[in-house]
């Protein structure tokens, strides 16, 4: 029933006066007006029709794509490369929830129009290039327009880049990676932002490794230690330092893994370079100080352990050393979760690497199991006498 | 000043892609253009494909250096055809990149080519052709120019 009869109606039955009857009545007729102009859709046949027009257009550049001159076809791509960032302006007052979205389309469109260069003009030599500029444009959107969603696309443009650039890569190239690496750790100060651009800075100087042809068994340990260098200009407490600490842990399980395979074992370091290392991993807990890189420079142990193939004076070094991370952090009071992944995954590499081919199966489940029920119950005892504590 | 941040990124990215094409025909402006002799296994067939595959004589042979990721510049044989002049597995300016096994040289760029519509009736069927490559100092490569040798 429409306001107009219910209005009559009360005002019939002596509910309503006449000026009051008159202000409702208006009232609900202008509401409704302006409810139907925001909510006004276009007929459906007019999408419809849209979605058709589009596909059939798609469809014919695509059918005669082969016929299309080269530079047509860069340049349609880069025509909707403009226009989505055109198009992101031009929502940055009426609908602000869409202008990344178009700013994330024209970064897509731009990939697209360098693949298409690439394609076409078949310049798989430079290919290397292209990632790295790939990188650099991503950290640039992260840098100028500041959305979270360019972390992530800088970051996965980050790893493509490094992992595209393991074989022959140019100092050149080497040098413009440090330079974007730099510019998204240091203008993007947010840490997730730093703890990728770190990973970053890790695989270039891997990669400077390669590049002067060092016979790397230890060389991701100097990385770790050049990397060591961020700590003189970037010197305030954050999240992203923790990366070092997680570097060390999965180098030191990496060493222990690979400890008794050929490419480590038969050819040791020479006895100057494992000294070398080994001071210089102590001296940076020196330097700086931080009662975290203590467990970093426990990695000084590794040069020495790589001259001991069975890998035994390894395990046991490593071992010594999560077992007193775990009571350390339980001791201080700090966050144990990491320290015990990390304790659970050096016992499952120690078993796997020592015990696996030794027993019979039936024997590794019955002591798998004894592992599992006595970690259960350190843990229950645990709980029990903080519990009591607190009470 | 605010208002022109905004469109940096969108005129960097047209003025890579335009660099790049730029690069690309600056190859034929200031490289210089040898003379190769190729080969190939399958006569080209317009039905099938657009593109032919090309072995290059003056890439094949044993080099000094290790199976993989190679880099070449190239000098005028005595006959008149390019071979190759330094190879090394480390990048260098102005060093094409290619692979290098079984005794030859693959450089992609160059080893598949376009064959233009006007060519098709003189290529078509042919097995050994001459073909004009132009190397940038910078190290990029463009093939133009295949023509048959006449038996």
């Amino acid at each position: 029933m429409s306001i107009d009869k219910k209005v009559l109606e009360w005002k019939e039955a002596g509910l309503l006066d006449e000026a009051t009857g008159a202000r409702l009545v208006d009232y609900e007729h202008k509401k409704k007006a302006a409810s139907e102009k925001r909510e006004h859709k276009p007929p459906i046949l007019v999408i419809v029709g849209s979605i058709l027009l589009a596909l059939s257009l798609f469809s014919f550049v695509a059918a005669n794509w082969q016929a299309i001159p080269d530079l047509v076809k860069v340049g349609i791509f880069l025509l909707f490369m403009i226009g989505m960032y055109v198009a992101a302006e031009r929502f940055q007052t009426r609908a602000p929830r869409y202008v990344t979205l178009f700013r994330v389309l024209g970064f897509a469109f731009f990939i697209a129009t360098m693949s298409v260069i690439f394609v076409t003009y078949h310049l798989s030599g430079q290919l290397s290039w292209l990632f790295w500029i790939f990188f650099a444009m991503a950290v640039l959107h992260k840098i100028l327009y500041e959305h979270p969603i360019f972390t992530a696309i800088a970051a996965i443009t980050a790893f493509m880049a490094n992992t595209n650039s393991f074989e022959g890569v140019g100092l050149t190239l080497i040098i413009f990676g440090l330079i974007v690496t730099w510019a998204w750790f240091h203008f993007v100060p947010a840490s997730i932002d730093r703890i990728f651009a770190w990973l970053s800075f890790y695989g270039l100087i891997i990669m400077v490794g390669q590049y002067f042809d060092y016979d790397g068994r230890l060389w991701p340990l100097w990385a770790l230690v050049i990397l060591h260098g961020l700590f003189l200009v970037y010197r305030e407490k954050a999240t992203w330092q923790a990366m070092y600490l997680f570097a060390a842990a999965v180098l030191s399980l990496g060493y222990l893994i690979n400890v008794t395979e050929r490419w480590l074992s038969q050819r040791p370091p020479s006895i100057w370079e494992a000294t070398i290392l080994s001071v210089v991993l102590v001296a940076l807990f020196l330097i700086h100080r931080r009662e975290e890189l203590i467990w970093v420079s426990f990695l000084a142990v590794i040069p020495f352990a790589l001259f001991e193939d069975t890998g035994i004076l390894l395990a046991i070094l490593i071992e010594g050393v999560a077992l007193a991370y775990l009571i350390r952090q339980d001791v201080t009071r700090k966050p144990t979760i990491f320290a015990f992944i990390y304790f659970l995954l050096v016992q499952m590499t120690i078993y796997f690497i020592y015990v696996w081919d030794r027993l019979d199966i039936s024997l590794f489940f019955l002591i798998g199991a004894l592992i599992v029920f006595a970690l259960s119950l350190a843990l229950w005892w645990r709980s029990r006498t903080r519990g009591d504590v607190q009470s | 000043m605010k208002q022109l941040r905004v469109w940096i990124i969108p005129v960097l990215q047209l003025a890579i892609a335009i660099l790049f094409i730029l690069l690309l025909y600056a190859v034929s402006w200031f490289g210089t253009t040898y003379t190769f002799q190729v080969s190939t296994y399958e006569p080209y067939d317009p039905y099938f494909n657009d593109s032919i595959y090309l072995e290059y004589d003056g890439l094949e042979g044993r080099q000094d250096v290790e199976t993989g990721t190679v880099y070449v510049t190239f000098k005028e044989g005595e006959d008149g055809y390019a071979v190759i002049d330094r190879i090394q597995s480390k990048p260098f300016f102005g060093g094409v990149q290619g692979n290098y096994y079984d005794r030859f040289v693959y450089i992609e760029e160059i080893s598949s080519y376009r064959v233009p519509a006007d060519d098709v009736d003189q290529i078509e069927g042919k097995q050994s052709f001459t073909i004009q490559v132009d190397v940038a100092p910078w190290g990029m490569v463009r093939p133009h120019d295949l023509s048959p040798i006449q038996e």
